[in-house]
């Protein structure tokens, strides 16, 4: 099975759901999805940071500098209550969406 | 502009750091990648793919944090200066044209700039303040103030020092001839109130240099200390002689300090008692009735404008209690100093707005040709723009773009336009004005006329660009890529260039028409019967009490004066008079006629005048009735009257013998004159009292007293045998404005004549634009119109009849705009009215020449085009493109 693109709108939830795990900076956050996803999903990971960039504008995540295992500086990142807020009804509306689409495949 | 500042530099730093996070997650990957066995260079290109493309990146984060037209500026204007080069003509003309608006407009915004809100050279001017009599029944304030409601003023605690002044001309001997300059006589706190800054020396001190008696001193203003004494620096401490006397120099003020008043700009000062030295004209000081002063003070620290005003108003109630015989009416006025006295302020105002009006007027028909160009290049862009719209661009970011392009267009203009006000404000500073009073025109345009230009430029290139940039981009794109231009496309024919036309046409009517009611008041005013003979007439002005000649030494001095030009060769006669018709300043004074019964009759007013014997004759002002005065000073109080105030104030108009009061004096009317114009050409009537000025011999103190010399020749070529006369006589005695009457009626008609050849000027400016803009709107329509044309040609339309329809066209646009353009230049002539002289507001010789000329102009102007497309091959028509 080769590697699939995400599918449009999924990056900011999933990213969300991954920072429920904890205060994490972009490179982990990028390997994190990887590993769930069993290495099926590719991110683009030049792509992560406008997403990450824009869920902070939102006010779902909070950014903060520190230092990373090899001690780099990083920015490391954790979800807010709004955040966690935004990731319930996000999460809702994927399952009924993605619910639908299964069962208009014939595969529920 | 601040907050903008810091919302880019925060987005500079978060863009900063967000690269930073980005290179921590390269370096990472590469580490993993390193790990792995990779060498480090390999890991890192490894790192890079696997990061994604850097260029996506930068869109979206671009996108996110800039401020998008910041980025998309700088490509506008890179993009809009190439795309002018490419097209260096339009960028000629467009700088032109709109330089020559803006121009005008910078110009006349500068002049009332200067003279409506100049800030004052002197130390901390916000709190410097001018204090002004003002009369609340008339409703007129900026008067000046008496010495006793000076002193009654003092006790507002709001004002810290007043100081007073008064305007005095005063003849400066230095090196070459004796000149006539404007000075001040000021209480001896004035420089300390006023602070003006010195370049050499000192202001004047109370405590010594205020005594009467006291030893003469003066202070120079830097442009007197420069023109006179050759700015030198030894000066403090040597005499200058002013008026005959000896003064002691005991400062020069900074440059640019020419008193606190705006256009009343003196050159020396001395201290008021001296005053008595200066010629002594100033009335009783202890006179509550007599308004002589005018008055400059300091606000206290923290004492707003209103709360000063507000306290001298009480005083002013108070005072208008107590004193009712004379300040019944009478409040008193502040405003900041330096600015124009108000009660000249709203008809400077209009004055100025009126001017702008024009100028407007003139930049917007420019400002619509150059519309009317980008129009006719953004149809010839069409397929640039279609592309560009096709492949994504959004509308607005093309608008942009267009606009972007256009202000670049307008900022040469803009450049050119204050280049051009500089110098037109230097030529300016020169004219002259055609009365002696002491006002000042040296102008400059400060840092706000130039941010004035500069905001009127960009405003300019988005005016002119907005609607061809809307219309460029609201297009069909099939059609545009196919450069289908609609071509039966006379569809609309009331296009936006079409409107432009119009409006331009309206605009030059209105031009036209102004231009053609002053030039015909002029001209008609020439033909304005003054009541006296203008030709082969010599006025020269001279003040003997600036001299120290006492009335009776004056009168000896004047009788050897006369005596001596009277027996010069090619000379009829000669006579004398405090003041001479068409001065455009005078005096005014109430009189009360007697009754035949003896009572008083109504008060009237009328100009009063002082003359000599032959002054009548010397004029060619007739008497009706009765005879001149002697030579030589009358034994009785009599006056002589003109026709128009023996009817007026005597029933019947026989006044001849009847008596008059004036100021507590009772006078025998010697003899009746013919009306003659006494201030302005285009003047009613006005009631005139003639004195035997030999009673006392005084001038006015404005002009002095003039010379009036009846040649027999041309009268300016005995100015130089006249002056040397007087020279001789008494060679301390400074002569000026010599000048023959046919110019001091030239000066009489300036601003007549200035104003018919500013709007003639527009107007003719305006109609070379609108001409070259109907060509281009009509050129344009006939070469959309080309396959059209062909197709009837080629089914017979002949070419009169092809020739024809494109000239209705052009008639059809003219037809409109100069309907337009009389409708609102009626409704400007009315208010014009009162400035025209011997025609109606609604002349209709220029109503109708005024349209037929700009029809057969805008006519010439549709023909070149027209021809071209009356002779078009109808085969070559149809293959057009």
């Amino acid at each position: 099975m080769g590697k699939q693109d995400l599918l449009p709108g999924t990056l900011d939830m999933m990213v969300l759901h991954v920072l429920t795990r904890g205060t994490l900076h972009g490179y982990a956050i990028a390997q994190l999805l990887k590993q769930l996803s069993s290495d099926v999903l590719q991110v683009e990971e030049g792509s992560l940071y406008p997403a990450l960039q824009r869920l902070e504008r939102n006010g779902w995540i909070d950014g903060e500098w520190g230092l990373s295992a090899n001690s780099r500086r990083a920015r490391f990142y954790k979800l807010t209550a709004d955040g966690k807020k935004h990731l319930a009804a996000e999460r809702a509306s994927y399952r009924e969406v993605s619910g639908a689409i299964a069962r208009v495949m014939g595969m529920a | 502009m601040w907050r903008r500042l810091r919302y880019w530099l925060r987005i500079a730093e978060r863009e900063r750091l967000l690269r930073e996070e980005m290179d921590v997650h390269l370096a990472m990957l590469a580490d993993e990648f390193q790990e792995d066995g990779m060498s480090r260079k390999d890991a890192e290109a490894a790192a890079r793919r696997q990061f994604g493309s850097g260029i996506r990146f930068g869109e979206d984060s671009r996108q996110m944090w800039i401020a998008r037209w910041a980025g998309d500026l700088a490509q506008d204007v890179l993009y809009a200066g190439r795309s002018l080069r490419r097209q260096p003509g339009l960028a000629v003309v467009a700088a032109l044209s709109s330089g020559l608006g803006i121009a005008a407009c910078a110009l006349i915004f500068g002049v009332a700039n200067h003279a409506l809100l100049r800030t004052l050279p002197v130390e901390e001017p916000s709190c410097a303040v001018s204090l002004y009599g003002k009369n609340i029944v008339r409703g007129k304030s900026g008067q000046s103030l008496s010495y006793p409601d000076v002193e009654d003023l003092r006790e507002a605690r709001s004002l810290r020092g007043i100081a007073i002044f008064s305007l005095t001309p005063g003849t400066v001997a230095a090196a070459g001839d004796p000149q006539r300059y404007w000075g001040m006589v000021v209480s001896a706190n004035y420089f300390d109130v006023a602070r003006p800054g010195f370049t050499i020396g000192r202001g004047f001190d109370s405590a010594t240099d205020d005594r009467p008696g006291g030893a003469p001193v003066v202070v120079l203003s830097y442009s007197l200390w420069q023109a006179r004494f050759a700015g030198d620096r030894q000066l403090v401490g040597k005499p200058a002689v002013i008026n005959g006397r000896k003064m002691t120099v005991i400062g020069v003020t900074k440059p640019g300090f020419r008193g606190t008043e705006a256009m009343l700009y003196a050159d020396f000062w001395v201290p008021l008692s001296q005053e008595q030295a200066m010629g002594g004209f100033s009335a009783n000081k202890h006179d509550r009735g007599s308004q002589w002063l005018m008055a400059t003070a300091r606000l206290q620290d923290g004492v707003s404008l209103a709360e000063a005003s507000a306290e001298v108003e009480g005083i002013g109630l108070r005072l208008s209690s107590a004193y009712p015989e004379t300040n019944k009416d009478r409040r008193f006025d502040l405003q900041v100093a330096g600015r124009v006295n108000p009660g000249a302020r709203v008809m400077l105002g209009v004055f100025f707005l009126m001017l702008l009006i024009v100028a407007g007027l003139v930049h917007l028909t420019s400002c619509a040709n150059v519309a009317n160009m980008l129009l006719a290049r953004s149809s010839a862009r069409r397929r640039e723009i279609a592309t560009r719209l096709a492949i994504g661009a959004g509308r607005g970011r093309l608008v942009r773009q267009l606009l972007t392009e256009s202000v670049l267009l307008a900022l040469p203009g803009g450049l050119l336009g204050y280049v051009l006000a500089h110098w037109g404000v230097a030529t300016l500073s020169l004219a002259q004005l055609p009365f002696s009073a002491p006002i000042d025109l040296t102008l400059a345009l400060d840092t706000r006329a130039m941010l004035f230009a500069a905001i009127l430029s960009v405003a300019t290139g988005v005016v002119f660009g907005l609607a061809p940039a809307l219309s460029a981009t609201k297009m069909s794109l099939v059609g545009g890529l196919k450069e289908e231009a609609e071509w039966f496309g006379k569809s609309r024919r009331f296009t936006l260039r079409n409107a432009l036309v119009v409006a331009q046409v309206a605009v030059c009517t209105v031009l036209l028409v102004c231009s053609g009611l002053f030039l015909r008041s002029v001209s008609a005013a020439y033909r304005i019967d003054l009541g006296f003979e203008r030709n082969n007439l010599l006025l020269a002005s001279f003040d003997p009490s600036l001299h120290g000649y006492t009335p009776p030494m004056a009168e000896a001095l004047v009788d050897r004066i006369v005596a001596s030009v009277e027996a010069l060769p090619g000379v009829r006669s000669v006579a004398l008079g405090s003041t001479v018709p068409l001065n455009l300043e005078g005096t005014q004074n109430a009189f009360e006629p007697e009754t035949e019964d003896g009572g008083e009759g109504a008060r009237a007013h009328a100009e009063i005048y002082s003359v000599s014997h032959g002054y009548f004759d010397t004029l060619g002002i007739r008497f009706l009735q009765g005879e001149d005065f002697p030579r030589g000073a009358p034994s009785e109080d009599i006056v002589i009257v003109n026709r128009t105030l023996a009817g007026r104030a005597f029933a019947g108009g026989n006044a001849l013998g009847r008596y008059l009061r004036y100021q507590g004096r009772r006078l025998r009317i010697a003899a009746v004159v013919a009306d003659s114009k006494s201030r302005t050409i285009g003047e009613d009537a006005r009631n005139c009292l003639y004195f035997p000025i030999a009673r006392e011999m005084r001038g006015s103190t404005m002009s002095g007293m003039t010379l009036l010399v009846r040649t027999a020749g041309e009268p300016l070529a005995f100015a130089a045998t006249v002056r040397e006369q007087i020279r001789r006589i008494d060679q301390a005695v400074a002569v000026f404005q010599v000048r023959s009457m046919e110019q001091q009626v030239e000066r009489a008609l300036t601003m007549a004549r200035l104003t018919a050849w500013l709007f003639g000027l527009a107007g003719a400016i305006g109609v070379v634009i609108a001409a070259a803009g109907l060509t281009g709107v009509i050129g344009f329509s006939v070469a959309r119109r080309t396959k059209e044309i062909g197709i009837r040609m080629a089914l017979g339309a002949r070419p009169g009849l092809v020739l024809l329809s494109i000239l209705r066209e052009g008639l059809l646009l003219t037809s409109l705009g100069a309907a337009a353009g009389l409708a609102l230049a009626a409704a400007l002539a009315r208010m014009a009215a009162g400035f025209l002289y011997g025609i109606s507001s609604t002349d209709s010789l220029t109503f109708i020449a005024a349209p037929l000329l700009l029809l057969s102009i805008a006519l010439s102007a549709c023909y070149l085009p027209a021809r071209r497309a009356a002779q078009l091959d109808p085969l070559r028509a149809l293959r057009h493109e």
